[in-house]
């Protein structure tokens, strides 16, 4: 066997376990609690074609996600409009907001920018809760959005148990992964990091890093709304607290930190450490001190800075990577610098 | 032809006129110095030219086109490539990647802009360096590297500025070897430098500022020979050397 069968291999059992999972967990619970870290894998690996890729540290996509969840359901509720259609109509709502945020934003740097994007996602919460109508719309303030039930199956996006949106966030976070990896290898994605890591360089090379970084936030935000209508057929009720609260932009930019920024694995891998983390916090302290999961995540990001300071993927790939070498029987060893090279 | 013109180009700093007036002529397929004592303008020249920041008056004309206030992005796309004095490598990249990222201002394809990197690195000696990453290099080889970038753009115009600084005599003889092969190939090259050995070996012409100002311009000889580019910046012993 060499390197490719054995990765091959490891990606096809992979699959396999991600696909036969809800075969084996037959808790509604448990399998409640792996959507949720699909969810927030999808939604950091969205995050990351512009926060990982481009450099730079948007904290304010919760607004991405409210305003897919959001126009979905006013669309389906008022206008009985499927929530398939819905989705994609907050999509594009969300890629026009995210080009404009971008527009101005881009050009500041570090935490200014970061700055930026919460004060938007701010003024978005703030707007929604404050108000029950925009215009004919009704957001209905800080009560948020209850979806009825209605009659179950794929066309109205509403299932009886688990299993379906199980299999619908999966594929949408096969999806998105895939994307970032064919990102990563184009053009565009050779781009994105040259005009993160040092921009005056990459201009000087025939880049426009604004336009690029405006490409990346747009597909950024579009594929992030995408899972705000998920999250609202999912739980059927929507309010600004849960949806574009601040927790859930730092959350996203936290489990991307702490996993790798700009690298594939690095969402899926800071969900599985810190889904978990947060889920226990959130038993055990809610109700005494219901933002404990934040500190716990702010001491492990510092504790991964300051021994990872690439996030978890990098040492994990390299642990992968010596022993497949091992399985080729090949002796390992300088496969280091290489491996950061690929990442 | 000229293949850069520049027109009473000055830049203003607030109070400071880092480049004043200035004007120079370039033609197709020259190699053409620009030296001058420390803070004298240089970089500050090459950065409106390669449209870093616009000039505060003047005119640039690249190609036979009015360049002002063109972005950087643009002019690299029109044959107008540069290196950094401090070197800018992707340095959480390797070698390869850091080229690849230059070749693509002229393709779409991944697989063509990696295999035009790799004659670029072949071009410059320094393919068997491809997969290190840029930040464990040395600082010869990151100069290189700067070289391998903008020279994978496919450029009609190479603006150098000092890469030859840090290097090794034994490296400069062969900086100066490639520089010449490449004007060879039809490439023009607009260089600043302060060794003099590799500056007086390889230009055409040479133009001497100070202050921002032009205080001499003409052959190496010439340039060697000129009192007030002695007293200014080479010293009264090189005349004698
Ligand atoms: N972005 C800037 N803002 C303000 N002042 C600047 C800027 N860039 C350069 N200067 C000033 O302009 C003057 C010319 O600097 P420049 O870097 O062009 O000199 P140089 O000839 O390249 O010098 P060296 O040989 O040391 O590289 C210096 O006094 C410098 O401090
Ligand atoms: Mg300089």
């Amino acid at each position: 066997m060499n390197e490719k069968q054995i990765n091959r291999l490891a990606g096809i059992g992979l699959l396999v376990i991600a696909f036969g999972l809800p075969l084996v967990v037959r808790s509604a619970t448990y399998l409640h609690i792996v959507v949720l870290l699909y969810f927030y894998a999808y939604l950091t690996t969205s995050w990351n074609l512009v926060g990982g890729f481009a450099g730079v540290l948007p904290l304010g996509h919760a607004a991405f996600v409210g305003i897919g969840a959001y126009t979905s359901t006013i669309l389906s509720l008022q206008y009985g409009i499927s929530p398939w259609l819905g989705m994609l109509v907050g999509g594009v709502i969300a890629t026009i907001v995210g080009v404009l945020i971008g527009l101005p934003t881009f050009k500041m740097r570090g935490a200014y920018f970061a700055l930026a994007t919460i004060a938007f996602a701010e003024g978005i919460r703030v707007i929604v809760e404050n108000v029950d109508y925009i215009g004919p719309l009704k957001v209905n303030g800080p009560r948020g959005l209850q979806i009825p039930p209605l009659e179950t199956g794929l066309v109205n996006y509403m299932f009886a148990s688990k299993e379906p949106y199980y299999y619908i966030i999966l594929v949408m976070l096969l999806l998105v992964l895939f994307l970032t990896w064919f990102i990563s290898r184009s053009k565009l994605g050779y781009y994105l990091n040259a005009g993160g890591e040092e921009p005056e360089a990459a201009m000087a090379l025939g880049i426009n890093v604004a336009r690029a970084k405006l490409i990346a936030m747009a597909m950024s935000s579009f594929l992030t709304a995408l899972a705000g209508t998920f999250y609202a057929q999912f739980s059927l009720y929507i309010h600004p607290k849960s949806i574009i609260s601040l927790d859930l932009s730092f959350e996203i930019a936290f489990i991307a930190l702490i996993g790798g920024r700009g690298s594939i694995a690095g969402p899926i891998l800071g969900a599985l450490l810190l889904r978990p983390v947060g889920d226990f916090s959130r038993i055990y302290f809610g109700d005494t001190l219901p933002g404990m999961h934040l500190i716990i995540f702010g001491l492990v990001l510092i504790l991964v800075m300051h021994y990872q300071p690439r996030g978890l993927q990098e040492p994990l790939t390299r642990l992968y990577k010596s022993l497949v070498a091992r399985l080729i029987g090949k002796t390992t060893g300088g496969g280091q610098e290489h491996g950061i090279a690929r990442s | 032809m000229a293949l850069l013109v520049v027109k009473d180009m000055t830049k203003q700093f607030g109070g400071l006129r880092a480049v004043d007036s200035l004007n120079l002529q370039i033609e197709e397929g020259q190699i053409f110095g620009l030296i001058g004592p420390n803070g004298a303008g240089k970089s500050t020249a090459f950065n409106c030219i390669a449209g870093l920041f616009p000039p505060t008056a003047g005119e640039i004309t690249f190609d036979g086109k009015n360049i002002n206030g063109s972005k950087p992005w643009d002019l690299c796309k029109q044959g107008l490539a540069r290196t950094f004095q401090i070197v800018k490598p992707f340095g959480s990249k390797s070698v390869l990647y850091n080229v690849t990222v230059g070749s693509f201002a002229t393709t779409n394809s991944r697989s063509e802009a990696e295999a035009k990197a790799l004659k670029v690195l072949e071009y410059l000696n320094f393919a068997d360096k491809k997969d290190i990453l840029a930040a464990n290099l040395t600082i010869a080889d990151r100069k290189r590297l700067e070289i391998a970038k903008a020279l994978a753009t496919e450029p009609k115009l190479l603006l150098l500025d000092e890469v030859m600084a840090g290097l090794r005599p034994n490296e400069v003889d062969e900086m100066v070897e490639i520089l010449k092969n490449l004007r060879n190939r039809g490439i023009t090259i607009f260089v600043i430098e302060h060794i003099m050995r590799a500056i007086m070996a390889l230009s055409d012409r040479i133009v001497v500022i100070q202050f921002g100002k032009k205080i001499a311009e003409g052959t190496p000889d010439e340039i060697a020979n000129n009192e007030k580019v002695i007293k200014a910046y080479l010293g009264e012993d090189y005349a004698v050397a």
